[in-house]
Order: C-alpha cells, then sequence, then structure tokens
C-alpha cells in the first residue's frame, strides 16, 4: 500500500519482516505472509466490520484463522516489539534502571506471547536485540498521522539522538511510548471476538498503568 | 430476552435517558456486564469508604479521596449507559463481600483497594468482551483508569489487569 500513509506502512511492515526473520523463524514468516494490511485509517476495519448487530460473538467469524483477527494480533505484536525495542534501548542506556524498568519490560513480553500464542518471547538481554533494530528502522519513517495502532509507538520509538538522553528523558519518553500504546488499544477492536477484545483492553490498561508509573519515577 | 420494554423514554428512575439510541432490549451478556459493572462500581465505592480512613499518610488519603470521587462519578456514567438500554440497575447494597474481611491497617486498606481496582477493571473487561463501539471504547477506558488506580494501591503493575486469575483462555 504505498500510496496511502507510506511511511507507516513500510515501518509496519518492517517491523513484522524483522519479527518474523529474528525472532519467529520460517513458521511465522508463512504465518506473516497471510497477513492482510489494515485499510490506512486504522479505525476504519473495526467500524465497517461491525455492523447494526450488537452481538459480539458472530459465529463462524472471530477464530484464530479469521484475517481479520490475524491482522489485527499483528498490529499489537508489532506494538509490544517497538516497546520491548524500547525498553531495551533504555535499559542498555541506563542499567541503574533495570530494577525499575525490567518488569515492566517483562510486561510487554507477556503482552506478544499474548497475543501471538506460539511464538517465543524474546527474552531480556538489555543489549543487542533483534528488536533494536525494529526500533531504528522504525525511525527512520516519517510520522504518520493516521490513527493506526501500531503507527503510533512504532513511529515514536526512539526519536532520533536519544541514546545520549539522561534518565529523566528517557523514563518520560518511555512514559509517552507507553501512553501512545494505551491510546491505541482504545481504537482497535476485533469486530468478531469478545475474547481478543478482553485481552487487548486489559493491555491497554496495563500500558496505560506503566505510563502512570514511569511518571511517577520521572 | 424477553423484557418486552419498546418505548423509546423508559422509566429509569434518576438516570436521564439520552433520547437519540432507540431502545431495544440489549443482548442478555451485555446486559449482565452492564449491571455487574454497576455493582462494581457500587462496590468500589463501598470499598473505598471502608478502607480510605485506615490509609498512613495524608497523601495516599487524599488520593482515595479523589478516587472515590472518581467511582462515584463512573457510577452515574455506568448507570446512563444501562439507562440508555432500557435497564434499571439495582439500588445499591448496604454491604458488599469484599476481598479482606477487616481492614487492620494501612497495608491492608492499600491491598484492598487494589483488589477492588483489580475486580473493577474485571468488569470492564468482561464489558469490552460484548459491547461494540462507543460502550466498548468506553469501557476500555473506564479498564485503563481502574489499571492506573491498580498499580498504585499495589505499588506496581500487573500485566494483564482485569484479568489477572483469568489468563489463559480469558
Amino acid at each position: 500500500m504505498p500510496e496511502s500513509a507510506p511511511g507507516a506502512r513500510l515501518s509496519r511492515r518492517t517491523v513484522l519482516r524483522l519479527l518474523a526473520g529474528s525472532v519467529m523463524g520460517a513458521a511465522g514468516a508463512s504465518l506473516l505472509s497471510g497477513c492482510k494490511p489494515a485499510s490506512s485509517s486504522g479505525e476504519a476495519p473495526t467500524d465497517t466490520q461491525r455492523g447494526g448487530a450488537a452481538g459480539a460473538s458472530t459465529p463462524g467469524a472471530g477464530g484464530p484463522d479469521d484475517p481479520a483477527i490475524k491482522a489485527l494480533a499483528h498490529r499489537v505484536a508489532a506494538d509490544e516489539t517497538a516497546l520491548l525495542a524500547a525498553y531495551d534501548k533504555a535499559l542498555a542506556a541506563h542499567p541503574e534502571l533495570a530494577a525499575a524498568l525490567a518488569p515492566l519490560r517483562d510486561d510487554h513480553a507477556r503482552h506478544l506471547a499474548a497475543v501471538l500464542p506460539g511464538s517465543p518471547t524474546p527474552s531480556a538481554p538489555p543489549t543487542s536485540t533483534p528488536a533494536s533494530t525494529v526500533a531504528r528502522t522504525a525511525t527512520t519513517s516519517a510520522a504518520p498521522t493516521s490513527a493506526a495502532a501500531s503507527n503510533a509507538v512504532a513511529s515514536s520509538a526512539g526519536p532520533p539522538g536519544a541514546a545520549g538522553l539522561g534518565p529523566a528523558p528517557v523514563l518520560g519518553q518511555l512514559a509517552a511510548l507507553e501512553a501512545a500504546a494505551a491510546a491505541a488499544r482504545l481504537n482497535d477492536f476485533p469486530a468478531s471476538s469478545g475474547s481478543l477484545a478482553r485481552l487487548l483492553a486489559s493491555i491497554g490498561g496495563c500500558e496505560a498503568a506503566h505510563a502512570s508509573v514511569l511518571r511517577a519515577i520521572t | 430476552m424477553s423484557e418486552p420494554r419498546r418505548s423509546t423514554s423508559p422509566a429509569t428512575g434518576s438516570t436521564p435517558p439520552p433520547t437519540t439510541r432507540p431502545t431495544t432490549p440489549p443482548p442478555a451478556a451485555l446486559a449482565g456486564a452492564l449491571l455487574a459493572a454497576v455493582e462494581a462500581e457500587n462496590a468500589a465505592i463501598y470499598g473505598y469508604s471502608l478502607a480510605g480512613a485506615r490509609l498512613a499518610s495524608a497523601h495516599d488519603r487524599l488520593a482515595a479521596l479523589g478516587d472515590y470521587d472518581v467511582h462515584r462519578a463512573q457510577l452515574q456514567a455506568v448507570a446512563g449507559w444501562a439507562a440508555d438500554r432500557g435497564l434499571t440497575p439495582p439500588p445499591p447494597a448496604a454491604v458488599y463481600a469484599l476481598p479482606t474481611a477487616t481492614v487492620s491497617d494501612a497495608a491492608a486498606a492499600s491491598g484492598l483497594l487494589a483488589q477492588v481496582e483489580e475486580s473493577t477493571a474485571a468488569r470492564y473487561a468482561d464489558l469490552v468482551a460484548v459491547a461494540t463501539g462507543s460502550l466498548q471504547r468506553a469501557a476500555a477506558l473506564a479498564l485503563q483508569a481502574a489499571a492506573v488506580r491498580e498499580a498504585r494501591w499495589r505499588g506496581g503493575c500487573v500485566a494483564f489487569p482485569g484479568l489477572v486469575g483469568r489468563l489463559p483462555g480469558l
């Protein structure tokens, strides 16, 4: 979809490709290749698919093979991967923050495992994880104006020059990323899976709590 | 759903019903989740009034007072969501069963409030699972607010607020 929000699309694809190559392996890659890109406006698929009926459980839809569900899971996974990368970068630059940041980072590893069951979660060496590459790649794309979920996090992970920042600005950046992720989780629910909606809402709750905790440290 | 109410202006007690939404009876799961959320807000108000005075520092007591007011406002909001859909929430109970029977000291008070918020988050998670559109978003936002309060009283975050004890399988 190069004609609509090229930066956002590129960064998401890049994130997923790197995720497939470095984390998930061949099986993950084949799964990802079937991943349909979301429309350029982020909220649109949910609203249009939802239609009139209030029932959140449409029979036959909403299973793990539902393409819309798969696409949503991968959008969220891209956000979680970007957050993991941001934490890894912060931990590498400021090891003294490990006690405060490591538990928060672990929450995101659990989120990633929950939205993509069976995918190996990246363990936590604070330096040289594949996810760091993701953040750097995502940063190079232009900031999109779309409200699409993963754009909010992936495009803002690690502004240029963040490496030399002191602990307070790093904490502030992480808080902003968490708040963006929490906001994205409010606007990107599946049309046909109540249990996934429940999970994503909870992940958003965790991210909102992270943001407040990080700001309290700051 | 045997509720036959079809009027566009249901008698819903004190909460003023918006006039834009046609009042068709909600599915049973949605009705149950809405009423459970109302109940959770009533229980939270009860929990805060019980635990607030036991908190040690003035800072915590002030925070609890603010949270208490938030829950009172949120109760009105949720009751409004229910009334919009022709539901009449029951009045608050005199006593709610809380996870902690006695609140003997400040630590117990903080722990109780953390559990109150986790329970509140769980009811909003249930509502997210069955709601759609703006109601689903509002429930998710309420879950986030509960998770923020929970983290403050707990002194740390949980990975899946509102789902504690529930994963896997959701």
